[in-house]
């Protein structure tokens, strides 16, 4: 009987442990948008084309490169810490990458897409932006009339905080994106 | 004792009795000693089997029903659907530890809904909220949060699901660089369970399904975890791995019992016969020599030392047990040799020897195989043995015929002293017979 005590008292610990992982990930990602720090990637195409199975739009992103540190070697597929800062023009660009994690400075862990002698590109975690319930209707009804004039420019924020990013906002024409959909609605709609 | 032999004892019993081998009261003394056996019944079986399936599939049929609508949810429903499942699971397990804990029903359908509850509740707020992350980190978690629950339910179907959990992560780390080297740690952490019921009985099923997991496990595992710091050192790896696991299946489990019934025995069969015939062509050691070195190499100092050092393990522990329990006598000695023929292939081709010369070591390692194992079954009159010697020599014939790497001439000689050392065996072996009834 005593045993019994024993293993419902750890199974009680352990379920614990079960709801508190998944739990903490959510209050983490809050923490980081309450109160990470900003930063804006310059985005080169927004593609609605998923807006309607997957109800996200995919991003690329400028300046995904990154020069490699003298004599460092990575392979594709390989987990990196890539460091960043902002440039002269308030937008974030990539300095360098680390295997290790790095002890400061701004940093997020990226995967590594492509890997050269000296220069490597990185996929970013925060390529996809889930569209809210209210306009993924609008994008569904006409997305593939949209399809020719699906690549166009922006701009994301992205907070950060110990190297988690989460994706803020996609902004096209210095637009957010709900701002952006809902004043092209006809040509969405066409 | 294995229940199979206890009863098989019970089954003698009487006629040695009868026979007057054994007085009626030293047999009954025998049947106190040994106790009741409980054999397992198929309707017990059955009832283990469909909780375990039920269980699993009322999991996984849940998600896709949350999968159907997910879309339609709104964020706070779909975060309350995603933790469902995990506090249902974990409500049933812990009812099966307070009140069900003699059922092995309860104990495995309850433990498997769970772990699969651990998982789809990680992937669905992750999903949810569009937390980004690795599918190693998401593997590395759901391991973690799982393993306990075979120590606390004493469940196998868990640690199954745990092989094949374990075995994608080693997978994923390969490829992202990640601390490959921890499966090992996290792969001993189910040695304890393991071990508490091979104490049992070690042909039960339970312990039978663990080391079926645990073999093809490793299998996998060994390839994407070791021998990295270096080409070529998966040769070591892999003939002392599967020496290792036929040493052990033939030392400590029952070498007549059916193919399922020793995994390890039979893994490590298959696994050394493929390696071998793997390593007698050609292209594998074009792959491997020092001019293939500190290329491709992503390892840190620590992980360099380290894949060094568990090879070296693996290699020294296959040959000290087989020097500390004689195991190199008779036939199957040779088997479990193998890593002798590997290391010596792989330190000459290191050494700048010519290419072809592994690939003869291991054509003819396979050929003493095939004759030994050959003469062992005629010897035995043990038909399956005598199968196996002719679907090794089989085999090695055939690919060597239609192997272009050697010239007609070199096939035509290689074949044909081959063709007159067996014509000379027998000749000798006729004598030897004739020389015997006079």
């Amino acid at each position: 009987m005593r045993k019994k005590h024993w293993t419902l008292g750890l199974f009680c610990l352990l379920a614990v442990i079960q709801i508190a992982v998944p739990v903490s990930m959510l209050v983490r990602r809050e923490i980081t948008l309450r109160t990470g720090k900003q930063f804006k990637f310059k985005v080169t195409s927004v593609d609605f084309s998923d807006a309607i199975p997957g109800r996200y739009v995919a991003l690329s992103f400028k300046g995904d490169q990154v020069t490699l540190p003298e004599g460092m070697r990575i392979f594709e597929g390989q987990s990196v810490y890539a460091l960043f800062e902002n440039d002269e023009n308030g937008f974030a660009c990539f300095k360098s990458v680390s295997r290790m994690r790095p002890k400061g400075g701004n940093y997020i862990k990226a995967t590594v897409k492509k890997s050269g002698s000296k220069e490597a590109t990185l996929s970013l975690p925060f390529d996809r932006f889930y569209l809210e319930e209210e306009i993924a209707p609008p994008v569904r009804k006409a997305c593939c009339k949209y399809s020719e004039e699906k690549k166009c420019s922006g701009f994301t924020t992205v907070r950060v905080k110990s190297g988690l990013a989460v994706l803020e906002e996609v902004y096209i024409d210095d637009l957010s994106i709900k701002d952006f959909i809902k004043k092209n609605i006809d040509r969405f709609e066409k | 004792m294995a229940k199979k032999y206890i009863q098989w004892l019970y089954e003698e019993l009487p006629s040695l009795v009868d026979k007057g081998v054994l007085t009626p009261e030293s047999a009954q003394k025998l049947r106190t000693h040994y106790g009741v056996v409980k054999a397992r019944s198929g309707f017990q079986l059955a009832l283990i089997i469909s909780s375990v399936l039920g269980a699993l599939l009322i999991g996984l049929g849940i998600i896709l029903l949350f999968a159907h609508n997910w879309e339609d949810l709104s964020r706070p429903t779909r975060t309350v659907l995603s933790l469902a499942p995990l506090i249902i699971g974990q409500l049933l397990a812990g009812s099966t530890i307070w009140r069900k804990s003699d059922s092995v029903a309860w104990r495995e359908g309850s433990s498997t809904f769970l772990m699969i509850a651990i998982g789809a509740a990680i992937a669905l707020i992750s999903q949810t909220y569009q937390i980004p992350g690795d599918m190693t980190d998401f593997l590395l978690t759901w391991i973690l949060l799982g393993i306990p629950l075979v120590y606390l339910m004493n469940a196998t179907v868990p640690v199954l699901i745990y092989f094949v959990l374990l075995t994608l992560w080693a997978g994923n780390s390969a490829v992202s660089g990640e601390n490959v080297l921890l499966y090992w740690p996290l792969v001993a952490l189910v040695i304890p369970y393991l071990r508490k019921l091979l104490k049992v009985d070690r042909y039960d099923l339970h312990p039978m399904l663990i080391l079926w997991g645990l073999s093809l496990s490793l299998c996998w595992a060994t390839g994407v975890t070791l021998g990295n710091a270096a080409p070529g050192l998966w040769v070591i790896n892999y003939s002392s791995l599967f020496a290792l696991m036929y040493l052990i299946g033939t030392r400590w489990f029952d070498e007549n019992a059916r193919i399922v019934k020793n995994p390890l025995q039979a893994v490590g069969t298959i696994g050394l016969l493929v390696i071998a015939y793997i390593l007698s062509y050609r292209p594998p050691w074009e792959e491997i020599g020092s001019s293939h070195y500190w290329q491709e190499l992503h390892l840190s100092r620590f992980e360099f030392a380290a894949d060094v050092i568990m090879t070296a393990a693996f290699f020294v522990t296959v040959l000290y047990m087989l020097i500390r329990l004689r195991l190199y006598r008779g036939y199957k000695g040779l088997y479990m040799m193998i890593p002798v023929p590997a290391i010596i292939a792989f330190i000459l081709n290191n050494q700048g020897s010519p290419i072809m010369i592994p690939v003869i070591i291991f054509n003819l390692y396979l050929i003493a195989l095939g004759v030994v194992t050959l003469s062992a079954g005629l010897k035995e009159e043990n038909l399956e043995t005598v199968n196996l010697g002719m679907l090794i020599l089989l085999v090695v014939i055939v690919s060597r015929f239609f192997d272009l790497e050697f010239s007609f001439l070199t096939r035509g000689i290689a074949f044909i002293v081959c063709g007159a050392g067996f014509l000379l065996t027998n000749l000798v072996l006729l004598r030897r017979k004739k020389g015997g009834a006079q």
